[in-house]
């Protein structure tokens, strides 16, 4: 069984090439392996990253915490909101948005 | 006004061109393939059949960095959330006031789907400093940890769409 293969082209600066190239000469493999290897590398971080975030326990705290602190207006959210309500023919309260500001 | 549906493989994506080439090749080459593989839901607007916008939600969760506080054996560790990957639209739809509306779309779909979650987040990455003015001007704020990775509590989403 074969297993099917792509074809990825990239364009680098020069010095950069000659750059990878001695990398991958040091490391003593290919120099499509180490580009394969290292993008698959950094492919697996960013998707972990997107499963995931860690935050500190600050940060923690005021995703999860402040459940009485009031509401911050986000006026540009709540405009946006009204013109969809609008659009779709809702019926829109004046009065949710009157201490926003505009 | 535009009604949002369900990435399929009948949508024409060849013709999207949003202005930042990293999205237009997500979309073509990217999206359906995770969609299947119940890793994201892309959520399109179409123009007979040919994709104009579309944004991306992938299931994430909120961690508490354990080495940052002084750490408690009660309370939770983890909040649900959800990943706002990609937003985009077409460049031919942009200003006028559209990616506000895809916007309260994406935000109701996330709400709906963190409904049970008392403290579920919203997170959103933006991949240029654009993309981070566009979402901190609907009242995401930086993580703190990469500059590109934004949030907003899902309750403060709701308390703000509610009209």
């Amino acid at each position: 069984m074969s297993i099917k293969s792509q074809k990825i082209e990239a364009q680098i600066p020069a010095d950069r090439a000659d750059r990878l190239i001695y990398a991958a000469a040091l490391a003593g493999v290919s120099l499509s392996t180490f580009l394969v290897d290292a993008a698959a590398a950094a492919a697996e971080r960013v998707i972990a990253e997107s499963h995931h975030t860690l935050v500190s326990d600050e940060n923690f705290r005021s995703l999860l915490g402040g459940l009485d602190a009031p509401t911050p207006p986000f006026a540009a959210l709540q405009r946006a909101a009204k013109s969809v309500a609008v659009a779709q023919g809702l019926p829109v309260s004046e009065k949710k948005n009157d201490n926003v500001g505009h | 006004m535009w009604v949002t549906e369900r990435l399929t493989s009948a949508h024409d994506l060849e013709k999207f061109a949003s202005g930042k080439p990293v999205f237009d090749e997500w979309l073509r080459r990217a999206a359906l393939g995770l969609d299947e593989s119940d890793q994201a839901r892309t959520f399109v607007w179409s123009d007979e059949g040919k994709v104009i916008a579309y944004y991306t939600l992938v299931p994430h969760e909120i961690r508490w960095d354990n080495r940052t506080g002084k750490g408690t054996s009660s309370g939770p560790v983890a909040a649900p959330a959800l990943l706002l990957s990609t937003f985009a639209l077409d460049q031919k739809l942009h200003g006028k006031g559209l990616g506000a509306r895809l916007m309260v779309d994406a935000l109701t779909r996330s709400i709906f789907v963190l409904e049970k979650a008392e403290a579920g987040v919203i997170i959103a990455d933006a991949i240029d400093a654009d993309g981070r003015a566009f979402y901190e001007h609907f009242g995401f704020q930086p993580l703190g940890l990469s500059p590109f990775r934004l949030a907003m509590r899902a309750r403060d989403a709701r308390s703000n769409l509610t009209l």
